[in-house]
C-alpha cells in the first residue's frame, strides 16, 4: 500500500515534468542553533538552565525543519536544509544562509521560528513576516506564501492562541526599519518569509514544542502552506492530532501564566490507539511525560477512525474522526479521572485547641483532601463562626482549600469553622462526616503606624526626598514598592532609588521602610503618598485603612533677599562639641550633602536618648541678633526626632539666657526652619551655641543631620495666609489684602504675599480663599509604580561607541532612540544597531524597544 | 593576530557614493578602477567608474546585484530571477553587459532551478540545471561551488572535490590572481584555502565572502548575529597560509561585504555606506 501511494507520487512528478513544469525546491531554516547566546533557552521543570535537554528554540526549529523535509520529499518536492545537527558550527551567519539559498537555486524560502515576549507579559499566536512593506513584499508573493502558512498554522487547535495570526512586512513591523530587515530575508531571491509559529516563553507552549509529534505537525502545516502557495492538492495523506487533558483539575506545575484550556493538567503517559470503523487497531502512539498531552497519527489515508485514549488513572474514552487529504484534523481529549473512595480531609490548619496560644487576626483556614475538589460546592460547604467574610483559594490542583479573612478576624474572639457534608470531590463523591475546627484569636488586628514621613500638608525638598513608613513590627519586605506609591499632580508615578532603600531588620525598635526618591520634583507642585492597605507586617498583619499623604515640593534652598548668612557651615574645623550627657559618640564632620556652598556640617551621633550636646564655635561670637530679628537655619533631616535649638545670650547679659527652637527633626532630606522663641525686640544677641536634645518618647538609635547656612533677618514667621498676623486665617485677612490692592493700606506688608510669587496682587486673595476653603488638597489616583525598565536580557554596547552601538536581546528590538542626557531625541532607528560615526562625543541614553517594553541604557560616544 | 611581524598599516580610506545612495554587493574588477553595486536586497546593478565617480545602470532586474561577476576581459556577468506568476516558481536568467556599448544580452535563458556562474581564467560559464553557457570552449582555470562540491576546471578538463565536509554546502569560491590556488567557504567550517587539486593548504577561521586581496592575502566578513539581525560586523584581512589575521576595521564598525581588486579594498556597512580603502602590508 504504502510503496504503491509513493509511486503515485512519483508518477505526478513525473507528469510535471512531462508537462514543462517543475516541482518547487524549497529552502529549510531551521532558526537559530548550537544552545549557545543566540539560541533561546526556557528552563521549565524538571530541566535546568543550559540543559540541551530542555527547550531550546534551536531543538524545536530543527524537529519542524526535519518534518517539513520530509513531507516535502514525500511529496516529490526538492529541498534543502540549513543544517540537520545543533551545533555551534550548525548555526550558520544571516549571510551564509541567504548565500546558501540563492545558490540552491530555491523557489520558496521558510525560516522557522518560535517567538518570545522577552518581558513579563505572556501570549501565544502566529507571526508571518516577509521582507518589505506590509503588502508590497521586496520578492513577489512573498506575502502570499506567508499568508497560506498562517492560515495552516492557525487551524492547529492542540494550541491555546490567545489571538488570531499576525502578517507584516518586516520593514513595517518594525517602523523605520532602515533597510536593515531580517538577516535571512536580506537579498534572500527566492519568495521567502519567516515564521513564528507560537510564543517558546509562554511555558504550556514551551512543553508543547518539547513533543516531537506537535514539532511534526507544525512542519506537516507548513507542508500544507507549500502546497496551497503552488495549488497542489495531489498528495493524498492527512494526519490528526489533539491535546489531552484532565477534565477539571487543574495544573500541578502552575507557576506560570496559562490562558484557556492550558490551565487544566495535561494527561501524561496516555496510550493512543488509532482505530478503524469496527475498532480493529492500526496504530498507536503515547503521549509523552512532558506536561503537554500531545498526540499525533502521521500520513493517514482519507477516512473515518476513531481514537481511543487510556491512561491508567482516567476512564479512557473513544472519539471518531473523519481525516481528509491534504488536512490536518485536531481532535482534543478532556479525560475524568477515576475516584474511588469519597473525599477526607487529611490534614487542616490551624490544630488549636482550648489553652493554646490565640492566633494572628489573617490566620488562613487551611483544609488538604485526598482527592481533587469540586471548587463551587466545597467552598458552599464551609461555614465560619461568627461569620466573617472572607474568600477562597485553591492550591495543589484543588488538592487544597485556603479561606483568608478579606479584612481581619475580630481580636480576642472564638471562631468554630465546619465543612458540611455537601462538599465533594471532582467525581461527585461526598465528604462523609462534616469537619469542624475551633481557634482563638489574638488582641492585634491592624499594622499601626507610629509615623510617616511626609506628614500631611509637608512642604519637602524637591531633590533627593525620602519617604519613611515606621509602624509597630517590621514590614514584609516582599513588593512593598507596589504598596507604596509617590505621584504627581497628573497620578504619575515618581521613581524609587531602590538600591538605596532601607528595612527595618530583627532587632529594630520598630519596623520602618524608608525609600529614597530617584525623580526630581518640581517646587510648587502638589504630590500624594499613597499607601495600600495591604501594606502589611511579617505576620501578615495588615494597615486599617489605606493611607493618603499630600505635600508640596519645595527649594529650600531658595535665596532669602531679605537675609543675611551669619555662619555658612563650610569649615568644620571650626565647630567643636560639648556632650554635656558625656556618654554619648558625637562626630562634627563636613558633608558634600549640601544646599550652598562646597561643604555642610554633618553631626552624628549614635545613641541620641541620651544626648543632650551643644556645637560650640568661635565664629558664632561675630554674629550680633537683633532682637526684632529671627534666626533661620537650612537642616537636612533623618526623621530621628531629635531636638534643635539655638542657645542666645542678650550682649549686656541682662537677662537670661534664650533659646530659638528650630523643633524636631522629623522629616527627611533639606529644610528651611526659621526658629521660634522671644526676644526682646530693644536687645541684641550673640549665639552661644546650637543645641540638640533628645525624646525619650520617641526613641531613636542614631541620628545624622546636616547643617548649611544659618541666616538671620525680619521676622517673617507666623501663620500661612495670616496677613493680619492675629494668629489664624480668617476673613479679615482678606479684607487686608483688599484694603491693600485699593488704598495701598496694610499694616503687616511683608506677610501679604501669600502666594510667594513676590508681588501682592489678587491672586493672593485667591491664596486666601484657597486656604480658608481646604481645596489646596487632593486625593490622587493610586497608581502602580513603573520605574525605569532595565531588562536584564537587553544588552547594549560597545560603552563607549565611536561608530555602532549594537543591542541584543532574547526578543525582537523593535528599534532603539538615542537621547541626550537633558532627554532630547538625538536619532532613531528601526534595527538593533545606532549609527553614531557622526554623533558628538558624549553620554547618552539609549532606549531599546522590545514589542511593548522599552529598556533604558546609560551609553556614551566617543571618537 | 595570530603570528608573524607583519603590521598592516592603513594608507588611504574614501567614502564612495556617500550622499548619492546606499550601495551593497560591491564587486571591483580586477583593476580595481570600476566597482559594481546593488540594492539593499541585490535588486538592481550598477557600476561606478572610479576615476570618474560616474554611476551607470546595468539593469534594475531581480537579484541582479546578488552574484555579479567580472570576466577577465571586462565584461560583466549577472544572473537576474523573476518569479512566474503561474506556476510561482522562480526563473533565473544570464546576463553580459558590454561595457563599451553599454547594454546587456541574455546569454542564458530563464529557466528554474539554481545557475552556477563560474569565473575563469580565460572565460565564464553559467551552469544551469537545465541550460548551460559558456564565454569560452576552454574557460582556462575556472572554479565554482555546487552543494558541497567544488568544481574546478583546468583547460577543459573538470574535476570535483570535496576537500572539507560540509552538510549545508559551500560558497564564494574564487582563485588566487596568480591562478594557484583557490579559497572558498565551507558552511559550518569557514573559509579554507586549497591547491587547483582540491588539497587543503589552510582553513582560515568561520569568516565568510573571501575575496583575494593579492596572492597571499584574502579579505572576509566577520559578522555576528542573534538568529535574526547581525549583531557585529567587521572586514577582516586573513593571509592565505593561515598564519596572520587582522582587523581592518573594528567589530562594532558594521562593515560588511568586502571585494578587492587592483590593491584597494571596498566594503559596505549594514546602511550602505561605501568605503574604498587602500592599506600597506609590512612584512
Amino acid at each position: 500500500m504504502k510503496k504503491s501511494f509513493y509511486t503515485l507520487v512519483l508518477m505526478m512528478v513525473a507528469v510535471f515534468a512531462a508537462n514543462g513544469q517543475y516541482m518547487p525546491h524549497v529552502y529549510i531554516n531551521p532558526g537559530h542553533g548550537g544552545h549557545e547566546s543566540d539560541d533561546r533557552n526556557v528552563v521549565i521543570y524538571p530541566f535546568a538552565q543550559g540543559d540541551t535537554a530542555g527547550y531550546w528554540e534551536s531543538n524545536s526549529n530543527l524537529k519542524k525543519g526535519f518534518a517539513l523535509n520530509n513531507c516535502l520529499k514525500a511529496k516529490g518536492y526538492t529541498t534543502s536544509m540549513s543544517r540537520i545537527t545543533n551545533d555551534a558550527n550548525s548555526d550558520l551567519p544571516l549571510s551564509t544562509i541567504v548565500a546558501l539559498c540563492n545558490s540552491s537555486g530555491a523557489d520558496i524560502f521558510y525560516a522557522i521560528h518560535s517567538n518570545a515576549t522577552g518581558v513579563a507579559a505572556r501570549r501565544n499566536h502566529i507571526l508571518g513576516l516577509y521582507r518589505g512593506y506590509t503588502g508590497s513584499p521586496v520578492v513577489a508573493n512573498s506575502d502570499v506564501l506567508t499568508s497560506t502558512l498562517m492560515q495552516r498554522l492557525q487551524q492547529n487547535q492542540a494550541a491555546v492562541w490567545t489571538s488570531n495570526y499576525q502578517i507584516a512586512g518586516d520593514f513595517t513591523f518594525y517602523p523605520d526599519w532602515n533597510n536593515a530587515g531580517l538577516g535571512v530575508l536580506r537579498g534572500n531571491q527566492a519568495v521567502s518569509m519567516l515564521s513564528e509559529g507560537s510564543f517558546h516563553d509562554y511555558i504550556p507552549e514551551t512543553y508543547r514544542l518539547m513533543n516531537d509529534n506537535y514539532c511534526w505537525m507544525e512542519g506537516w502545516n507548513f507542508s500544507l502552506g507549500a502546497d496551497d502557495y503552488f495549488g497542489y492538492s495531489f498528495f493524498g495523506k492527512g494526519a490528526v492530532a489533539g491535546n489531552i487533558r484532565d477534565n477539571r483539575m487543574p495544573r500541578v506545575i502552575n507557576d506560570f501564566i496559562m490562558f484557556g484550556d492550558d490551565n487544566r493538567e495535561p494527561v501524561c503517559n496516555a496510550t493512543v490507539i488509532l482505530l478503524d470503523m469496527n475498532d480493529n487497531p492500526l496504530d498507536t502512539c503515547y503521549t509523552d511525560d512532558l506536561y503537554n498531552g500531545i498526540y499525533a497519527f502521521k500520513m493517514l489515508n482519507p477516512g473515518n477512525y476513531k481514537i481511543r485514549v487510556e491512561q491508567e488513572h482516567y476512564f479512557s474514552q473513544t472519539k471518531e474522526v473523519t481525516v481528509e487529504a491534504n488536512k490536518s484534523k485536531y481532535c482534543n481529549f478532556d479525560l475524568a479521572r477515576v475516584r474511588e473512595t469519597p473525599p477526607e480531609v487529611i490534614n487542616y490548619s490551624p490544630v488549636w485547641n482550648e489553652g493554646d496560644a490565640p492566633l494572628k487576626a489573617n490566620t488562613p483556614v487551611i483544609f488538604e483532601f485526598n482527592w481533587d475538589m469540586n471548587t463551587e460546592v466545597t467552598e458552599a460547604a464551609f461555614h465560619i463562626e461568627p461569620a466573617v467574610e472572607g474568600h477562597f483559594r485553591w492550591e495543589d490542583s484543588n488538592y487544597r482549600m485556603v479561606f483568608e479573612p478579606n479584612d481581619a478576624y475580630e481580636v480576642n474572639t472564638h471562631y468554630t469553622v465546619t465543612l458540611d457534608t455537601t462538599a465533594e470531590h471532582g467525581g461527585g463523591m461526598k465528604l462523609q462526616e462534616p469537619f469542624t475546627l475551633q481557634f482563638k484569636t489574638t488582641y492585634r488586628k491592624y499594622l499601626e503606624v507610629i509615623d510617616i514621613f511626609p506628614h500631611q500638608g509637608d512642604k519637602v525638598h524637591y531633590k533627593n526626598a525620602t519617604i519613611e513608613l515606621r509602624t509597630d513590627s517590621m514590614l514584609n519586605n516582599s513588593y512593598y514598592y507596589d504598596k507604596i506609591v509617590l505621584t504627581d499632580k497628573d497620578g504619575n508615578a515618581l521613581t524609587y532609588n531602590r538600591r538605596n532603600t532601607k528595612t527595618s531588620k530583627v532587632g529594630d525598635p520598630f519596623g520602618f521602610i524608608r525609600i529614597p526618591v530617584a525623580s526630581t520634583m518640581v517646587p510648587g507642585e502638589e504630590y500624594t503618598l499613597s499607601i495600600v492597605k495591604e501594606m502589611c507586617d511579617t505576620a501578615g498583619i495588615h494597615l486599617p485603612e489605606p493611607i493618603t499623604i499630600t505635600f508640596t515640593a519645595v527649594d529650600a534652598g531658595e535665596e532669602k533677599p531679605e537675609t543675611t548668612v551669619i555662619e555658612d557651615f563650610e569649615d568644620a574645623s571650626k565647630f567643636s562639641i560639648v556632650d554635656v550627657s558625656a556618654n554619648t559618640e558625637v562626630a562634627l564632620s563636613a558633608s558634600t550633602d549640601r544646599l550652598f556652598g562646597s561643604k555642610s556640617l554633618q553631626i552624628k551621633i549614635n545613641d541620641p536618648l541620651s544626648l543632650e550636646a551643644g556645637i560650640y564655635s568661635t565664629s558664632f561670637n561675630d554674629a550680633i541678633i537683633n532682637g526684632d530679628e529671627e534666626l533661620s537655619l537650612h537642616v537636612n533631616g533623618d526623621m530621628s526626632n531629635i531636638f534643635l535649638k539655638m542657645h542666645l545670650r542678650s550682649t549686656d547679659e541682662s537677662q537670661e539666657d534664650v533659646y530659638i527652637d528650630f523643633g524636631k527633626i522629623d522629616f527627611h532630606g533639606w529644610r528651611y526652619i526659621t526658629g521660634e522663641g522671644n526676644l526682646n525686640a530693644s536687645k541684641t544677641y550673640k549665639i552661644i551655641a546650637i543645641e540638640t536634645d533628645s525624646d525619650e518618647d520617641d526613641p531613636i538609635w542614631s541620628a545624622t543631620i546636616k547643617l548649611d547656612n544659618l541666616l538671620k533677618g525680619p521676622k517673617t514667621s507666623g501663620v500661612y495666609g495670616d496677613v493680619n498676623c492675629d494668629g489664624t486665617v480668617t476673613a479679615s485677612d482678606i479684607t487686608e489684602l483688599y484694603n491693600y490692592l485699593l488704598n495701598g493700606d496694610m499694616t503687616y506688608f511683608a506677610t501679604g504675599d501669600v502666594n510667594g510669587d513676590g508681588t501682592i496682587t489678587s491672586a493672593d486673595i485667591t491664596a486666601v480663599y484657597d486656604i480658608l476653603l481646604g481645596s489646596k488638597s487632593k486625593v490622587a489616583t493610586l497608581k502602580p509604580v513603573t520605574e525605569p525598565t532595565s531588562n536584564t536580557n537587553v544588552k547594549v554596547g560597545p560603552v563607549p561607541s565611536s561608530d555602532y552601538i549594537m543591542a541584543s536581546a532574547n526578543g525582537y528590538i523593535m528599534g532603539v532612540e538615542l537621547y541626550d542626557i537633558s532627554g532630547n531625541l538625538v536619532a532613531r532607528n528601526g534595527g538593533n544597531y545606532m549609527n553614531v560615526e557622526n554623533t558628538k562625543d558624549g553620554q547618552y541614553i539609549l532606549k531599546v524597544y522590545i514589542g511593548n517594553e522599552v529598556s533604558t541604557h546609560h551609553v556614551a560616544v566617543k571618537h | 593576530m595570530v603570528a608573524g611581524a607583519q603590521q598592516v598599516t592603513l594608507t588611504s580610506s574614501t567614502p564612495l557614493l556617500r550622499g548619492i545612495e546606499p550601495a551593497f554587493y560591491p564587486t571591483l574588477n580586477q583593476s580595481g578602477d570600476r566597482l559594481l553595486y546593488s540594492d539593499v536586497d541585490a535588486n538592481g546593478l550598477k557600476m561606478l567608474d572610479l576615476a570618474t565617480q560616474q554611476v551607470t545602470t546595468i539593469s534594475n532586474e531581480g537579484g541582479a546585484g546578488f552574484n555579479a561577476k567580472w570576466s577577465t576581459d571586462g565584461q560583466v556577468y549577472y544572473i537576474t530571477s523573476t518569479v512566474n506568476e503561474k506556476d510561482r516558481l522562480v526563473y533565473r536568467t544570464g546576463k553580459r553587459y558590454d561595457i563599451a556599448r553599454y547594454t546587456s544580452d541574455v546569454v542564458l535563458e530563464a529557466q528554474h532551478g539554481a545557475v552556477h556562474l563560474e569565473t575563469g581564467t580565460k572565460g565564464m560559464a553559467m551552469n544551469g540545471e537545465k541550460h548551460n553557457f559558456t564565454s569560452a570552449a576552454n574557460r582556462g582555470t575556472s572554479v565554482y561551488t555546487i552543494g558541497s562540491q567544488l568544481v574546478v576546471t583546468i583547460n577543459g578538463k573538470e574535476n570535483r572535490y570535496t576537500p572539507v565536509e560540509s552538510y549545508a554546502g559551500y560558497l564564494w569560491s574564487s582563485i588566487s590572481p596568480n591562478g594557484d590556488k583557490i579559497a572558498f567557504y565551507a558552511a559550518g567550517k569557514g573559509i579554507v584555502v586549497t591547491n587547483l587539486q582540491g588539497k587543503v593548504l589552510s582553513e582560515l577561521g568561520i569568516y565568510e565572502m573571501p575575496c583575494w586581496y593579492n596572492n597571499d592575502y584574502i579579505v572576509a566578513q566577520n559578522a555576528t548575529d542573534d538568529g535574526y539581525q547581525y549583531t557585529s560586523s567587521q572586514i577582516m584581512l586573513l593571509k592565505a597560509d593561515g598564519t596572520f589575521r587582522h582587523e581592518l576595521t573594528p567589530k562594532t564598525s558594521m562593515t560588511m561585504q568586502p571585494t578587492a581588486g587592483g590593491g584597494k579594498i571596498v566594503y559596505t556597512t549594514i546602511d550602505g555606506n561605501l568605503t574604498m580603502i587602500t592599506i600597506d602590508i609590512n612584512e
